[in-house]
Formats: C-alpha cells, structure tokens, sequence
C-alpha cells in the first residue's frame, strides 16, 4: 500500500518520514524522484519548476510511505494531508531561512486549504486523512500514519478553518 | 461625460474550502471600501464557502461599491485548486458572476493563488482554469 505524506512546507513532513523510516518502514521522498521532471527554474520563488504531470504518470508505486508537498498528486492508496496553524508555520518558514515572501506565500496556501482542495481533485474523499499537528508531536503524527496504513483511522477532512488568518491579512 | 470620474477598485476573493471572503479596496489596495466573509450571510458554518454565500457576498459588496461611486472593479482572484470538475472551494466563480449580474463592470481577472513550494514546485495548478 502506497501512502501520500503531504502539506505545505513546514507542515513536519520530512520530520514524521524520519521517525517512520526508523521504525522500519520504507520511506520515498518525492526531492530524490524528480530529476527527470526538472523543466527549470523560478528565480522569483527561489525553486525549481518540474513536470508533475508527467512525474505522477511515470511514477512507480511503492509500498510504504511518499513524502512530499506534492504527494497528494501521486496515485496513492490513501493520503495524510498535515495541517498547521498558518501563524506557526510562518515562524517555523522563517526560522527555516526562507525569505518573507517565500514563508508568507506558503502560509497563504494553508490558510486556502490548498493541498486538501487539490487532493480532493485528485481522490476520493474516503481515501483523505487530515491531521493537524500544530499542538502535536511528530511521535504522534507518525503513529496517526501507522494507524492509517493499518487501516485502524477514519478519514476525515476540513476541519481546519484558518479563516482567521486570511480575515487579518486581508486588504 | 462623467467617465473620467468614475471609479474603479479591486475586488479581492479569498476562496478556501471552509470559506470564502470578499473585500473590496481602492485601486492602490490601500484603503478598504467594504468587506463580506460567508460567516456574514449564512448561519451554518458549513455553508460559509458555498456558492450561494459567495453570490450573497458579492451582492452586498457590489451594492456598497456602489453606494461609494465605484462603477466598476478589478478582481484579483486566490482560489486553490487546477480547475478540474469535481474542484471545491466553488465561491470565486460565484462571486465574480454576482458582481456582474448586480451592475458591476469588471476588469481584469488576476489569478493571484499562492502555490506551495520548497526547493521545487509543480508546473500545473493554474493551466486551463476557469475563474
Ligand atoms: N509537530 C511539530 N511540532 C513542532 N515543530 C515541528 C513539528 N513538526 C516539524 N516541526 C519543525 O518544523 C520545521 C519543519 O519541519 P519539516 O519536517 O522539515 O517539515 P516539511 O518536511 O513538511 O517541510 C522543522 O524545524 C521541524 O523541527
Ligand atoms: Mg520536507
């Protein structure tokens, strides 16, 4: 069984993928799978474009868990999107180095659900588990994967409202 | 000729999947006319982002746009989602379609959603959508 690990950078991804392989389950980070796909670059956003569409096509299934901000656009078997309050995310994006803009674009992207609305474009709703970690430790949320790989989790989705965020920072 | 008196704003649209948020600025963004969120015109939180709260929203907005002699707006759209069918978060087509139908001339359509990304980031999100 193939699981998606996503949510936006920051969200803990890499740091539950750690704990996970530790505890000897087989661990694919979607960074070390896109070499192929790279079409260049986007100097305003200090990243690198790639070809996700064709990245999700020629992707071979594996059985454990992917890990990556574009997991969800993989033909998983079941998807775990890790929700984080958008304030807390921008201290962990900048305390990471990333530029303002570059911590601020990603906190907005949380705060509009944008992995989850994409994931439910991409699966059916009975294949999504949401998690929000913003009080919880990465211990937990590897354990929470575990569950769901077991089948031992409901799936559930949007509960996270962020409207909050977005209300202060509208114009 | 009143056409060099009329005035145009900006119509920023915040679509998520639990809400959609409408706020209506000057051209510079600087000052703020009005402001609609779903919370403002459904009673159940989970209608907030429908579209039937984004058209309510819209129509508010445009009547107080109005109200302050602006005849016609720029939207600047923040929707998530690559366009595909079963896309949620459906309050920005709404809204943009209530703006117009309420007297509202509209300007340039901005596509302004954010798109998540670390050391890479996908190609696709925006190709082939409609706002
Ligand atoms: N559950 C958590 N609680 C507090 N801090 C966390 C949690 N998960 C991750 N972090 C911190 O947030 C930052 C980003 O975590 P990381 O696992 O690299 O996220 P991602 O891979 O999703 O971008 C790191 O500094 C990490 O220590
Ligand atoms: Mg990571």
């Amino acid at each position: 069984m193939m699981i998606g690990l996503t949510g936006v950078p920051g969200t803990g991804k890499t740091t539950v993928a750690n704990i996970l392989e530790e505890r000897g389950i087989c661990v694919v980070r979607i960074n070390d799978t896109i070499a192929p796909y790279v079409l260049g670059k986007d100097p305003d956003r200090d990243t690198t474009i790639i070809d996700e569409e064709l990245w999700a096509a020629e992707f071979e299934p594996v059985d454990g868990v992917v890990e990556g901000h574009l997991a969800h656009l993989l033909p998983c078997d079941r998807v775990v999107i890790l929700r984080c309050d958008p304030d807390v995310l921008l201290d962990r994006l900048m305390s990471r180095g990333y530029s303002p803009e570059k911590a601020e674009e990603n906190a907005l992207a949380e705060a509009l659900d944008s992995t989850l609305i994409e994931a439910l474009e991409n699966h059916d709703p009975e294949v999504i588990y949401e998690f929000e970690t913003t009080d919880t430790t990465s211990e937990t949320v590897a354990d929470f994967v575990l569950d769901v790989r077991a089948g031992d989790a409901s799936p559930s989705h949007g509960t996270c409202d962020w409207s909050l965020y977005l209300m202060n920072r509208m114009p | 000729m009143a056409a060099e008196n009329d005035k145009w704003g900006i119509a920023h649209i915040f679509a998520s999947f639990n809400n959609t948020i409408i706020t209506v600025t000057d051209l510079s963004g600087a000052e703020t006319i009005c402001k609609s969120s779903g919370g403002m015109v459904v009673k159940q939180a989970r209608n907030e982002s429908s579209p039937y709260a984004a058209m309510q929203m819209a129509t508010n907005v445009a009547q107080a746009a109005r109200d302050k002699g602006f005849v016609g707006l720029h939207v600047k759209v923040r929707a998530p989602g690559r366009g595909k069918q079963r896309s949620p978060g459906p309050g920005a087509q709404a809204a943009i379609r209530a703006l117009a139908r309420a007297g509202i001339r509209i300007g340039r359509i901005e596509d302004v959603t954010p798109v998540s990304h670390d050391s890479i980031r996908a190609r696709g999100g925006r190709r082939g959508r409609r706002v």
